[in-house]
């Protein structure tokens, strides 16, 4: 056992701080996964320096000015019961002097009469608000979200569309943050800040609080700084009315949100328009996470089993003649992280253990582990420093980061079953966003 | 020619054949003076645009009503003149249209005593139910410009209403007298109410039920809400958060910093409701007083005579159909109207048989349990022939039923009445001990000094209240035994 012990640490100073003493580090850095300074080190300083791009730029933003459009949200539903309650008066309670217009769409209304009830008993407390409305629609035959959001698109009024799920809640002052984009007339749609609303309850739902905070909140702050926001969220989006108009609302079948992100852009790449999608660190929604880790990887195989269905779709547009470059990279590093890094970890981890002695396996994991360690004490230090509006609240959950990095490879191998369950079992036709009938009609 | 029928004629285009006509007139008056025997009216020469038109042809079948020979007879408008149409018996210009209701019409007045009817205003609508038949009944109507809302066409025409709803507009308004009793602006609605309680009209089903204000008993409220301590009506909704860290509670203006809440107390930004803060309560302040109030209160403000009361306190008012009694009928037949004094509607008068088994009943209660009581209360009215010798009989009627009101007022829905005697009342209180029964005793008792009457004449009401002893429980069925002994006692003390 002492033996293996110092075997490993042997191992781990050969590969980490060995190479950087020694003029021979070319060997080390071969050993080490090769991906990692390729990729991780210049998308970690790109990170950085898009948080302190968008920090500079917010300080000097300067007052807000008084444009205050008419905002739609369109709340989806299925069965949240009295959960519906949270999203709605979180929506009446914005501290925001325009109209806002609650549109919540009941899907399956006659199997969810709780669901039903609790919308219906909102609706004279919200319209007693001056400039908040509430209107429920009721879809008696159950027909996806995708057919529920065009169907409350049909009834918005509002220049402006926020798109939610029916467990959110958000920030007082979320409305107002995301509406002030939209006086730039070249922004199309806002992204939201999404965080964790349970994440005091479990372990598991801690970490995904972390997971949120880091690859949501730091991240797309920092991709939006250069225009490449890869992807506006179904639970919580908001558009520009026209520009839904333009690409006709949402499309059938799943991962409807990646869907439309692609549309709106190869839209514009196509018109040659300039146009921007902005993440907001500031519009911040609450969602609730599985509290089970069991629960986690499953919802995990459905979200990135999607994500090849979707680009398969998009497959001939891909291009950056379509995309423009800036768009186009960030497609390629979304498939680099989503695809080719959950399939690299895999057989990287499969061949370590394949190839060398345990002990170098163990150590070379370690090093490993330690890096993206470094790596993601940095990224959250200065994101809680520089963008955090909950900085106690973050940092009370900083115990967890050496756990942080386990937890993303074991994500990670589970990213990978799901897209091979989806390149052989064809699993985006078992999403629970649609029921199968509906999806069974859908061309992919 | 039986059936005469005669034409009045007004300015507008004439439309009937003068080959059906008897008679043709210009005015109302006229024809008042010429003919004088019951015939039918035809309302000619109709404009329903022409606003003088209308008014005249209102005052036409508004005096043809009011008079001694046509207050029953049949009316006709030749053509249709829109919402004035429920005032008349139908619409036609040719013999063919009108004759076969009319005839009939005619011919039950011709069983009858047109002129020995026509000097009392009950035997005159009673009157005029009788000649339409059995299946006409009296239906209510929404009169938007009755203080009473509701009137009953034949009755609100026959009886003179249409004279007191233009009078209200100057007697009534601010300055009505404080709790005035106000014998003679009753609506048609009550005076049906009346007859319906002495027994000529049988309710057909109910129409529609308003809120009438308890002083004046109309129906213009406006319901409005205001401060519970000062009464003001200005006031303002005041929204409160409460803040999670520090639990400080107070206004949201106090709260809100430009597009954020921050909390005055402890400067913590309150981003999130439910997780940084909520609304304790909606409040309302006061712009009078001061006074800072969960729930307003809303009170009735009568447009009529400016009382407001508190929504609880308002009386209900059932319109029903009403149709015609076999008493009803013998009444007309015979010309004479019986009057009798009944205190209690039929719903909660009983018969005095079935009152003494109740009370039988509750004595065995009593009994057995200790906490059950109840009470009696006999009302004895002395003096009413003397009374209605002297005020005549249809002021008399008035002041009675208004009497029979108040005291109704004082009874409630538990209660259950009965009748054992002329002028005399039985009152059962459950649950009510003996020095409850006495309070509402006294307030029936002073109910007698708020009817002002002349001559100085006083209406004498003797009520007193009894308890059963429950001794008397073992020896059986005794109520009707022990009332007749209470009553004689009531006697004796005049």
């Amino acid at each position: 056992m002492n033996n293996l012990l110092n075997s490993i640490v042997y191992h781990l100073y050969n590969l980490t701080i060995a190479p950087l003493l020694n003029a021979d580090f070319i060997s080390g850095i071969l050993i080490l996964m090769p991906f990692v300074l390729f990729f991780e080190i210049p998308w970690t300083l790109f990170i950085l320096i898009g948080i302190i791009k968008y920090k500079i730029e917010r300080i000097e933003e300067g007052p807000r000015h008084p444009y205050f459009p008419a905002v739609s949200c369109i709340v989806t539903c299925y069965n949240e019961g009295r959960d519906i309650e949270k999203t709605v008066f979180s929506l009446t309670e914005q501290i925001y002097p325009g109209m806002i217009q609650i549109l919540l769409v009941i899907d399956g209304a006659s199997i969810n009469m709780d669901t039903m009830e609790a919308a219906k008993t909102m609706e004279s407390w919200v319209n007693g608000h001056s400039n908040r409305s509430l209107l429920v629609l009721p879809k008696w035959q159950r027909g996806g979200v995708v057919s529920s959001s065009n169907l409350a698109l049909q009834f918005a009024t509002g220049e402006i569309i926020i798109k939610m799920d029916g467990d959110t809640s958000f920030d007082n002052n979320m409305v107002e943050r995301a509406t002030r984009h939209f006086e730039d007339d070249t922004v199309v749609a806002v992204s939201g800040c999404l965080r964790v609303r349970n994440a005091d309850k479990t372990l598991c739902a801690a970490f995904q609080a972390i997971e949120y905070f880091v690859a949501i909140h730091a991240s797309k702050t920092a991709l939006s700084e250069f225009n490449m926001v890869n992807n506006i969220s179904g639970a919580f989006g908001i558009f520009r009315r026209e520009l839904l108009d333009l690409v006709a609302g949402w499309d059938a079948g799943t991962a409807e949100d990646l869907d439309m992100t692609i549309r709106i852009k190869n839209y514009f790449a196509h018109t040659r328009k300039k146009f921007r999608i902005v993440f907001d660190p500031e519009a911040i929604c609450f969602t609730d996470v599985p509290e089970s880790f069991a629960k986690f990887l499953k919802q995990r195989i459905r979200w990135e089993g999607d994500y090849p269905f979707i680009l398969f779709k998009h497959r001939h547009t891909i291009s950056p003649r379509f995309f423009g470059w800036a768009n186009f990279l960030g497609t390629l590093i979304n498939i680099f992280t989503h695809i080719v890094i959950p399939g690299m970890v895999f057989f990287y981890t499969i061949g370590l253990i394949y190839q060398y002695r345990i002990e170098f396996a163990i150590a070379l994991l370690a090093a490993v582990y330690i890096f993206y360690f470094l790596m993601m004490v940095v990224i959250y230090c200065v994101a809680v420093l520089l963008l955090s509006e909950r900085k106690a609240s973050d940092l009370s959950r900083a115990h967890l980061l050496p756990f942080m990095p386990i937890f993303l490879f074991i994500g990670k191998i589970n990213s990978f079953v799901a897209i091979l369950w989806e390149l052989i079992g064809k699993g985006h036709k078992d999403s629970t966003m649609a029921p199968w009938w509906v999806l069974r009609k859908n061309k992919f | 020619m039986k059936n005469k029928m005669y034409r009045l004629t007004l300015g507008g285009e004439l439309i009937a054949l003068p080959d059906d006509l008897n008679g043709s007139y210009n005015s109302v008056n006229t024809l008042l003076e010429e003919i004088k025997e019951p015939s039918i009216v035809l309302i000619d020469g109709l404009r329903p645009e022409d606003d003088n038109i209308l008014k005249e042809t209102f005052d036409a079948v508004y005096q043809l009503r009011c008079s001694a020979v046509f207050y029953a007879a049949p009316i006709y408008f030749a053509k249709s003149m829109g919402n004035l149409n429920t005032f008349v018996d139908g619409i036609g210009s040719t013999k063919e249209d009108i004759l076969p209701y009319a005839s009939a019409i005619l011919s039950r007045m011709g069983n009858i005593s047109i002129e020995m009817n026509a000097v009392n205003d009950d035997l005159r609508l009673l009157t005029f139910l009788f000649c339409r038949g059995d299946e006409c009944s009296l239906p209510p109507l929404a009169l938007a410009a009755s203080p009473w809302i509701y009137e009953y066409p034949a009755a609100f025409l026959i009886g003179g209403f249409a004279d007191i709803t233009m009078q209200t507009a100057f007697r009534f308004g601010p300055f009505a007298e404080k709790n005035s009793f106000k014998v003679t602006m009753r609506s048609s609605a009550e005076w049906l109410v009346s007859l319906c309680t002495q027994g000529f009209l049988v309710t057909m089903g109910l129409v529609d039920r308003i809120r009438i204000c308890p002083h004046c008993h109309t129906g213009n409220l406006n319901y409005i809400d205001s401060c519970p301590v000062c009464g003001s009506i200005d006031f303002t909704k005041k929204k409160m958060i409460h803040c999670f860290t520090c639990g400080h509670v107070a206004p949201e203006e106090n709260f809100k910093n430009g597009m954020m809440f921050i909390c005055p107390r402890c400067n913590v930004t309150l981003r999130h409701i439910g997780s940084d803060y909520d609304r304790p309560v909606e409040s309302y302040v006061c712009n009078g007083c001061g006074e800072r109030f969960i729930e307003p209160e809303v009170k009735a403000d009568c447009l009529t005579c400016r009382q407001k009361s508190a929504t609880e306190d308002l009386m209900i008012r059932q319109l029903y159909n009403y149709g015609m009694t076999a008493k009803g009928k013998r009444a007309v037949q015979l010309g004479v109207i019986d009057f009798e004094f009944s205190l209690f509607d039929n719903n909660r008068n009983v018969l005095p048989q079935y009152f003494y088994q109740v009370t039988d009943w509750l004595l065995q209660m009593k009994a057995r349990y200790s906490d059950e009581d109840f009470s009696l209360l006999c009302i004895k009215i002395v003096g009413i022939e003397a009374i209605e010798s002297m005020t005549g009989i249809n002021q008399f009627k008035n002041l009675i039923d208004e009497l029979a009101t108040r005291i109704r007022e004082l009874v409630r829905l538990t209660d259950i009445t009965t009748s054992t005697g002329a002028n005399t009342f039985w009152v059962l209180l459950p649950r009510t001990n003996q020095k409850g029964g006495e309070i509402l005793a006294s307030r029936v008792e002073k109910l007698a000094d708020m009817v002002p009457l002349e001559n100085g004449a006083h209406i004498n009401i003797q009520v007193k209240c009894f308890s059963i002893p429950t001794e008397y429980a073992k020896r059986g069925p005794v109520a009707e035994m022990l009332l007749g002994e209470y009553e004689a006692t009531l006697l004796a003390v005049r």
